[in-house]
């Protein structure tokens, strides 16, 4: 009884055996691997200034860049 | 009106411009120029006002108001030439169209005037920062150009006259009667469905008081002279008597306009002898479908026949085609007047109606068409 016990138990250690993977697992190498930089996600800003703009809604820059108008005598009389 | 400080005039308002479709164009699109920080620079082939000269970029999107506005009077003034022409002579009219250039096309309208700056006949000058007003202003656009005449009349300016009771009371603004349609299209529209030929003949005249009246009074006042009509009065003289005979009061009269150039300066200016409140009713002197009045209200026009002395000697040889009381619509109507407070108001009273005593000699001939001989008799 024992020995059929025994036998049994060796038969299934043996079925486990033959049933496990046989991929060999993977052995480290020192096969030098090109080191790559670190490249960090970057945006580029460009910063578009529009002059037209930035000067005609400036009241002080548009007093001080104004041309000095000429006085016009009034020569016109009466209802136009 | 005040002119603006220059800054004032360009100063671009980024809050409420940024909210203006027309925001999405760059300036330059428009105004060309260049991009620099220094404003010389900047400005090289700048175009002031884009939609002036041949540029016109406003038809790039807004192609039906501008073709139609290129045949409208805001932009020929084709009704100054129709007077030149009928006062003149075919080999004046060089001396004549450079006069025009001098005074008369300083009033010419681009889309810019009306809808984003000041004219420049008043100097010129954003009106809301660059915001493209769909809606012209009433002050600071309409009556800017129309303003010694119809802008002080309608707005009440003249002491002791009230202003037109559509101001007063309704608070109606110059688009409340003349439509955009109608300030970009002098015809066009008129012509879409009355396509016979004598109704374009009419609709296309030269002069301003043959064609539809758009608006006309009874375009609101429906009732007016209709069946059913409560006021007697309106039915007597609805075909006789332009409205404004019975419901304008003293408007502006002008005489002695003369323009030249100033040998000081350069620049040419005017100098406007007389100018004085009237009110007077004369002849109908084109009595047509639209306007088939016996009496309609007429003001004196400044000219005479040295107003353009300076470019040549007798350049209106024809002075007598066309009176010098013109038919007018003064805007300043009320619902009571002086004259249609009883009917010897007007009837009988000759100090209302233009007859020959109220004359200059030398304006007579041209005035017989509207000079009233016999003044309607007492009731």
């Amino acid at each position: 009884m024992i020995k059929k016990v025994r036998l049994l138990i060796f038969a299934f250690v043996l079925l486990l055996v033959g049933c496990q993977a046989t991929t060999p697992e993977p052995v480290p190498t020192n096969t030098a691997v090109p080191s790559t930089p670190t490249v960090e996600p970057t945006v580029e800003v460009v910063v578009v200034v529009d002059y037209c703009v930035s000067c005609h809604t400036d009241k002080e820059q548009l007093i001080d860049t104004a041309r000095p108008e000429e006085v016009v005598e009034k020569e016109s009389s009466g209802v136009g | 009106m005040a002119p603006l400080e220059p800054w004032e005039r360009v100063l671009v308002s980024q809050k409420d411009f940024q909210e203006d479709p027309h925001n999405q164009m760059r300036c330059d699109f428009c105004h060309g120029g260049m991009q620099a920080p220094d404003k010389e620079d900047a400005h090289v082939d700048l175009i002031a006002d884009p939609s002036a000269g041949e540029t016109q970029v406003c038809g790039n999107c807004h192609s039906v108001e501008n073709q139609a506005f290129e045949t409208s009077l805001h932009s020929t003034q084709e009704g100054y030439w129709t007077a030149l022409e009928a006062r003149s002579a075919p080999e004046n009219h060089e001396a004549l169209d450079t006069m025009f250039g001098n005074h008369c096309s300083s009033c010419h309208t681009t889309c810019g005037d009306c809808h984003i700056s000041q004219p420049n006949s008043v100097g010129g000058g954003l009106i809301s920062g660059h915001v493209v007003e769909k809606t012209p202003s009433m002050t600071r656009n309409c009556t800017a150009c129309h303003g010694s005449r119809v802008g002080s009349e309608y707005l009440g300016k003249h002491e002791g006259i009230p202003g037109d009771v559509h101001f007063r009371a309704g608070r109606m603004n110059c688009i409340s009667c003349h439509a955009g349609m109608d300030m970009h299209d002098s015809t066009d529209a008129c012509t879409e469905c009355h396509t016979d030929p004598e109704s374009v003949a009419l609709i296309n005249s030269d002069s301003r008081y043959a064609g539809a009246q758009i608006p006309s009074c009874e375009s609101c006042h429906e009732q007016v002279g209709a069946s059913g009509d409560s006021n007697p009065q309106h039915m007597l003289h609805k075909d006789k008597l332009s409205c404004q005979v019975c419901h304008s009061v003293s408007y502006t009269s002008c005489d002695g306009c003369h323009v030249a150039v100033s040998e000081k300066t350069g620049n040419p200016f005017f100098e406007t002898q007389n100018t004085y409140l009237n009110f007077f009713i004369g002849r109908n002197p084109d009595p047509n479908y639209h306007r088939p009045y016996e009496y309609v209200t007429v003001r004196h026009i400044p000219v005479d026949t040295e107003s353009y002395a300076f470019y040549g000697e007798d350049l209106l040889p024809n002075f007598d085609a066309l009176p010098t009381w013109a038919y007018a619509t003064p805007h300043n109507i009320q619902r009571n007047t002086p004259q249609n407070e009883s009917c010897n108001s007007c009837h009988g009273n000759a100090d209302i109606f233009l007859t020959a005593d109220k004359v200059t000699l030398e304006e007579v001939d041209a005035n017989l068409d509207v000079i009233v001989p016999e003044v309607p008799a007492s009731k």
